[in-house]
């Protein structure tokens, strides 16, 4: 295998030599990392890695590597130049150049993902990357009792991955440090009420790992919506349409043993608090009907109410969800338009229709996230617009009430979902002639006349052969 | 929205009111608020004869408007459980139906039919299309079908939520015909539609969300009677056939279609006795009996029952009969009469005595069965003696007094009036019939509460026959009264002619035309007093119905509501809690064993599997169920496994209130337990023939399973104020038996108010704790704490601290890395600074033990060259499948320089052994390196771990940069075994 592979790698090689040769050898150390893990979002962590590198010359790629193994686990990377609003064009390699393998590791370098970010012309030498990573936290030990405190586990490496070697690093862990149980001692280890700081670390050859560990006490739940699906239906009636379906999951420590009702007592906040026993939310004030249920029924145990500003809604599933346990429910409500719709200010038929990206409970990374927007039947023209990608857009056809032709609709996918990165608003435009609302009330019409036609002619007509009857 | 209710209910109670001036329109009887009112408006006789003469050419509007009116009332009252509560299917049968129902729509009809349903009475399964009546299914899912052809989609749950107040409205209209065609009177046919619009017994079955054959079953039995009396009235084959459809229909919803097929054959012989056989009939029950056994049979859950079982014997005999007296009729028809006269009767009681000795020889022979409920409805006690599955279910207990006032109410009163008029007074075909029904029906419901059911249209109908008849006498008199200012003794004499004049037109001779003239007339005085007795009847009957629905039959029996001291309202929503947690947390295939009651609910609610359910066709299943909760804890888990169940749910109500719980229902688990397996003794249970759960309890029932299940930690909490802990609140007494430990069982969940409590089933792991191939190597260990990592990383990391033989300790984490291909890059990582490795093979897969040169090419590779690497054949329990041998693999490790042991996971033989030899080992190598090493360190300053091992032993984590010592490989080999 090695063979062709390097028999592939020099063939590459003569190919890319004339225009590539020069993007590797310029890079020739980082000269000061700084990374910093922030603990103490829920469902995600935080990577934050300042980098400053030294090259002769000015460069335009450096090479990020994040461990393969956490691949699945690092749901976004994003960086940044100081003094630069920009943020830097990062692609991820899926199957890198063999030389470029060959360059940077000595030994099989499949267990690392590489990052081609592409540096502006004349920066620092100087920039910031961050990275978010989802089930991270690992409960440890992963089952305990009820009445038990929840422990979590972080792991990484305490060195600066990198295809480069790296002078100088510090690392930090930033989380409530006083409810530490364990973590790696080190000498330069240090210890402050909210951070836990290693380094620095001086003269770190490329590829260094070794493995940190922090463990510590978390009272709280570790919540993730495994899937959330968004259907919007706009009505040109006035209605807004939103459904909204939760797949929850709880990442927090089982239960070690039995499950104790008289252990567990729901009134106390004391008890379990790893478990989840309600999520609140504040919707819109203006928003009408809303409701909560699953497969079957009523969500009896949540309760809404509205005040000035808000409709403070608190779902409360019907069980506690306990870790490693899950449950799921679909809530929605009628938003009248006029917030959220608008017309386009040249073009009278074309619509801009204007909502937020994220789910209602958007605390919480939903890691397969979709939403189907559903236009007037007759809308034509459809574009989605965002300040982000999205993964996958569908364009189809439903039907619901009175609709002959079908509504257009578009479906919008997207993994990782998290308030961090997705509070945004997203635009649907299309276009759409107003006289199209008038469709389904004429159906209406037309069949009630119909009926009433049908019962008249039978009335007057007389199909008897008796001659009797017809008198 | 009750308010709502309320008024409607009061429009509907006048607008009846006024279905009398209405309708005595025709019979040009008139009396009543309204007109009374304008006639005092008119302050004149001719004026009022007038309005009298306007009204009567409005009466048809007026009927059509006030059945629709009735119609609206039959739906309206019926939601009050959607009102209260929610659009949610309610009990037990009914989301049977509605599981089925989703499944039609979804796969359609033919999937329907040919299902095999493995999710219940596992693991036997049950063959759906075969075994139910589809007629409800059908019926929602065409209603679906339909809306959605239309373009107008509704969901299948509303669908089937109001299908039975819809039905019920349709039956109004249908009970209308049926008294109209019966008496040839529209006011008595308002009335029964009034009646039994809201009858309290069939409200009770037909309220939203009682989605259950009844629901649209009353409305078939209705129309079937009603075609069929306008078939017997007209002769026509047109009728027949419509009726005969009807009665398919009914075949397809209800076994109580059974109720018909034996009704209209006794129907037939009872004209042919009282000499009042016609043609007619001979056409109408011709129609039926042939084209209705087809149409019957085309049903699969009937099929050649409706030839071969004894519920249809009656239709087969009686048909033969009616042919037998029409051929003797036709012979004497052409002989002289008196010859014959004797011959007809003689031959006909031979016949009539042949085919009954048939008839008895057929069923004591078992040529054709009956089914043990039809049994029980001829024999009351049979169900008790011989069938206790049929006797544990409360509505087939025999009906008490006061449950008939509850549903009927005054409607009691007018039944025998009902009654003399139908059998008595100017019989026609049509009261006969209806008196037929009401006596049969009478029987039944004294048999079965369920089957209050079957007389609630009876009564309707004969209540409505008798009190329109007294109304009318009475009416007569006030009407006259109002037209004529004459006095009494006047009016008795004189009116009489005038009455009869305007009578002549309209009536058809049905009606009392030349006895009026004679009679005398009641006299005014007497019919107010009488007509307002019946106008308070008539607001007190609506009053009492509504108030039936509203309190008594509304709760959808899965969420419960009770009111605090304050009159708020709590939703006890404990099922549905439970069963959701059921969907959601526990495997896909998971088996629960429960009481059958809760089988339709877990499987509509719960998506789970179950062992026993509603639909108790295997008796012997069942029991031993019953056999499983009444035995002891041991014993009981034996069964549990032999049925191969995951869980158990009991539900109890010593915690709050609810009655009906497991322990209330143990006794028929051990009464039908005991019919199966003789070794269950009822007495058993019992503590000096007394049935409790105190101190005083017998210790068969302290130890059986469903007393340890309902009472198991209930001694650790307070019920009621003032009272000890464990104090059960449902039989008022402290639990005999406390502090128990379940050995076999554990508490998986209970919901809020401890309604349901679900328990796992142990895996045998319980009973001997070294079992279990994956967590032997980690488990064996009681100290070893383990996490578990998602299978992206790939990778488990246990700690454990070893005792060596020198008396040090040693603490070592342990990583169980995957050894599956697809890891290989992750787990390449972990081998960095790894001292020791087990590759373990299975022994029983050579395949395995192959790549375990690869693996340890690998560990060469990537790993420390000082790595100890043992050698680790797993599984020798398997030895019989043995596939590697043992001295092959031995010499494999002898040429490769590695340590060898074969261990079983599953026994836990020798699996300590390796892991200590193995340790030893790298404390041996470790610790000559670390001398090495920790120089090194100390030029990196680098200190590591000093507070793990508090210098007890050495650290063998604190060599190397890895700073964990990882004795990989240990799953490697595992893993492999388990991919490859």
């Amino acid at each position: 295998m090695m063979k062709y592979l390097s028999a592939a790698s020099v063939l590459l090689n003569v190919i890319a030599f004339a225009n590539a040769a020069s993007i590797y050898d310029e890079i020739e150390h980082n000269e000061d990392v700084n990374r910093k893990f922030s603990l103490d979002l829920q469902s995600v962590v935080e990577l934050t890695t300042d980098i400053k590198f030294r090259a002769p010359n000015d460069v335009n790629h450096y090479y990020f590597v994040v461990p393969r193994d956490l691949e699945y686990n690092q749901i976004s990377i994003q960086g940044t130049v100081a003094g630069n609003a920009d943020p830097l064009k990062i692609t991820k390699l899926v199957n890198p150049e063999a030389r470029l393998l060959k360059r940077f590791t000595d030994q099989n370098a499949s267990d690392a993902v590489f990052f081609d970010i592409e540096l502006p012309k004349g920066a620092f030498q100087a920039f910031t990357i961050k990275e978010l990573y989802k089930r991270r936290k690992q409960p440890f030990p992963s089952t305990i009792k009820i009445q038990d405190e929840q422990m979590l586990l972080f792991t990484d490496s305490k060195y600066y991955l990198s295809v480069y070697p790296t002078k100088s690093q510090k690392l930090q862990f930033a989380y409530e440090a006083s409810n530490t149980v364990f973590y790696t001692p080190d000498t330069t280890a240090e210890k402050k009420s909210k951070l836990l700081r290693y380094g620095p670390f001086k003269d770190i050859a490329k590829f260094s790992f070794e493995q940190v560990m922090v463990h510590y006490k978390y009272p709280g739940p570790l919540p993730i919506f495994t899937e959330v699906k968004k259907t919007i239906e706009i009505s040109h009636w006035g209605n807004i349409l939103v459904d909204e379906y939760y797949d929850l999951f709880n990442e927090a420590a089982g239960i070690n043993g039995e499950f104790g009702r008289v252990d567990y007592q729901h009134w106390n906040p004391n008890v379990a608090p790893y478990a989840i026993k309600s999520l609140e939310t504040g919707l819109d004030r203006y928003i009408r009907g809303l409701y909560y249920w699953d497969y079957i029924g009523n969500i009896s145990t949540s309760n809404a109410h509205r005040d000035l500003e808000k409709v403070k809604f608190r779902i409360e599933p019907r069980f506690p969800i306990f870790g490693q346990w899950k449950t799921d429910w679909s809530q929605g409500y009628s938003t009248p338009t006029r917030y959220h719709l608008f017309q386009e200010a040249q073009q009278n038929s074309r619509y801009i229709f204007n909502y937020t990206f994220i789910q209602d409970f958007n605390e919480f990374l939903a890691e397969n996230y979709t939403i189907k927007v559903i236009l007037p039947e007759g809308a034509t023209n459809i574009k989605f617009h965002s300040a982000f990608s999205v993964d996958q857009i569908e364009t189809g056809l439903h039907f619901s009430t009175l609709d002959y032709i079908g509504r257009p609709s578009i479906t919008i996918k997207k993994d990782n979902v998290h308030k961090l990165l997705h509070n945004e608003a997203f635009q649907v435009t299309y276009d759409f002639q107003n006289a199209g609302i008038f469709i389904e009330p004429i159906y209406v019409i037309a069949f009630f006349f119909v009926c009433f036609l049908t019962a008249i002619l039978y009335g007057r007509i007389n199909l008897s052969l008796d001659e009797k009857k017809k008198q | 929205m009750d308010k709502r209710k309320g008024k409607k209910n009061q429009v509907n109670a006048s607008q009846v009111q006024e279905s009398k001036p209405e309708s005595n329109a025709n019979a040009s009887d008139e009396v009543l608020a309204e007109p009374q009112e304008k006639q005092n408006e008119a302050q004149s006789q001719e004026n009022t004869s007038n309005v009298f003469v306007s009204l009567k050419l409005y009466a048809p509007v007026f009927k059509i408007v006030i059945l629709a009116l009735i119609s609206i009332l039959a739906f309206a009252v019926r939601i009050f459980s959607v009102i209260r509560f929610e659009s949610v299917i309610h009990e037990f049968d009914p989301w049977f139906n509605f599981r089925t129902t989703k499944y039609l729509t979804q796969e359609g009809l033919y999937q329907f039919w040919n299902w095999f349903d493995s999710e219940s009475w596992y693991p036997l399964g049950r063959v759906i299309g075969g075994t139910i009546f589809p007629g409800i299914m059908v019926t929602s899912a065409s209603i679906k079908w339909f809306a959605d052809f239309l373009s107008f989609p509704v969901d299948i749950r509303n669908v089937c939520v109001f299908l039975a107040p819809v039905f019920a409205g349709l039956t109004s209209i249908s009970t209308y015909f049926f008294t109209k065609e019966c008496t040839n009177r529209p006011e008595a046919g308002l009335f029964s539609a009034l009646f039994i619009s809201i009858v309290p017994s069939y409200i009770s079955r037909s309220v939203a969300g009682s989605y259950d054959n009844e629901g649209v079953a009353i409305w078939a039995l209705i129309t079937t009677f009603w075609l069929w009396v306008k078939a017997v009235n007209t002769g026509s084959i047109f009728w027949s056939v419509m009726c005969t459809l009807s009665y398919f229909y009914m075949v397809a919803a209800w076994g109580g279609y059974s109720f018909i097929i034996n009704i209209i054959p006794i129907f037939v012989l009872g004209t042919i006795f009282i000499n009042k056989f016609s043609m007619k009939i001979y056409v109408a029950y011709s129609v039926f009996y042939v084209v209705g056994t087809v149409m019957a049979m085309l049903i699969p859950f009937v099929g050649f029952n409706a030839i071969k079982s004894s519920e249809h014997l009656a239709s087969h005999l009686v048909y033969a009969i009616m042919n037998i007296y029409v051929i003797i009729d036709y012979i004497r028809r052409n002989l002289a009469q008196e010859q014959f006269a004797i011959l007809t009767r003689l031959a006909f009681g031979i016949a009539t005595a042949a085919f009954g000795m048939i008839f008895v020889l057929i069923t004591v022979s078992g040529a054709t069965r009956w089914s043990g409920r039809s049994l029980t409805l001829l024999d009351p006690t049979y169900a008790k003696k011989y069938i206790p599955i049929i006797a544990s279910v409360s509505e087939h207990q025999p009906t008490s007094w006061s449950s008939y006032f509850f549903d009927l109410q005054y409607l009691m009163i007018f039944i025998p009036v009902g009654f003399y008029y139908c059998l008595n007074h100017k019989v026609t075909y049509g009261k006969l019939f209806v008196g037929i029904y009401g006596v049969l029906s009478t029987y039944f419901s004294c048999v079965m509460i369920r089957l209050m059911l079957v007389i609630a249209p009876a009564a309707c109908v004969l209540a409505a026959i008798g009190l329109s008849e007294i109304l009318r006498k009475m009416s007569k008199s006030i009407r006259a009264a109002l037209t004529e200012t004459k006095s009494l003794s006047e009016q008795f004499n004189e009116l009489e002619d005038e009455d009869v004049s305007q009578k002549k037109p309209s009536q058809k001779g049905q009606d009392q035309k030349k006895g009026p003239a004679k009679k005398k007339r009641v006299p005014f005085e007497v019919a107010a007093v009488v007509m307002a007795f019946f106008v308070y009847f008539l607001s007190s009957y609506v009053y009492h119905s509504t108030y039936m629905a509203a309190e008594a039959y509304s709760s959808p029996s899965i969420i419960l509501a009770s009111r605090r001291n304050d009159g708020s309202r709590v939703i006890i929503d404990d099922f549905r809690e439970a069963y959701y947690w059921l969907k959601m947390n526990t495997a896909k295939d998971a088996k629960i064993l429960s009481w059958w009651d809760y089988g339709y609910q877990i499987t509509g609610m719960g998506n789970r599997t179950v062992l026993v359910d509603n639909n108790t066709w295997n008796n012997t299943h069942i029991a031993t169920v019953g056999r499983t909760m009444g035995s002891e804890e041991e014993e009981a888990y034996k069964l549990a496994r032999y049925l191969d169940a995951n869980y158990v749910l009991v539900i109890f109500g010593g915690v709050s209130y609810y009655s009906g719980d497991d322990i209330s229902k143990f006794l028929w688990m051990i009464r039908i337990g005991a019919g199966v397996f003789p070794q269950i003794k009822e007495n058993n249970y019992y503590s000096n023939g007394v049935y409790r759960i105190d101190a005083e309890a017998s210790p068969t029932m302290k130890n059986c399973l469903m007393y340890k299940l309902c009472y198991y930690r209930f001694d650790e909490v307070t019920t009621q104020q003032g009272k000890p802990t464990g104090y059960d609140t449902v039989r008022n007494a402290e639990i005999g038996h406390k502090g128990f430990k379940l050995k076999h069982f554990r508490e998986a969940y209970t919901s809020e108010r401890w309604i349901v409590r679900i328990y796992e089933v142990m895996p045998l792991a319980n009973m001997d704790p070294k079992m279990g191939p994956r967590h032997t190597i980690l488990s064996s260990q009681s100290s070893i704490k383990k996490t578990k990592s998602k299978a992206t990383i790939g990778v488990e990391f246990a700690a454990k601290t070893f005792n060596l033989e020198n008396g040090q300790t040693v603490k070592a984490q342990i990583w169980d890395t995957a050894g599956q291909e697809r890891y290989r890059a992750i787990t390449n990582t972990y081998y960095r600074g790894a001292v020791g490795a087990l590759l373990v093979y299975d022994i029983t897969k050579s395949k395995t033990f192959e790549s375990v040169e690869r693996w340890l090419q690998e560990l060469h590779q990537y790993a420390d060259a000082g790595i100890v690497v043992m050698l680790v054949g797993n599984k020798t329990d398997l030895h019989k499948l043995r596939e590697v041998k043992k001295e092959e693999a031995a010499e494999f490790a002898a040429q490769k320089q590695l340590a060898f042991i074969e261990t079983s996971a599953l026994v836990s033989s020798n699996v300590d052994l390796a892991f200590d030899s193995i340790i030893q080992q790298i404390h041996q190598v470790a610790s000559n390196r670390v001398i090495v090493q920790e120089q090194d360190e100390q030029k990196k300053s680098r200190n590591q771990q000093k507070d793990i091992g508090k210098g007890k032993g050495i650290q063998l984590q604190d060599n190397v940069e890895n700073d964990q010592n990882q004795k990989e490989g240990v799953t490697k080999g595992k893993k492999k075994a388990q991919c490859c």
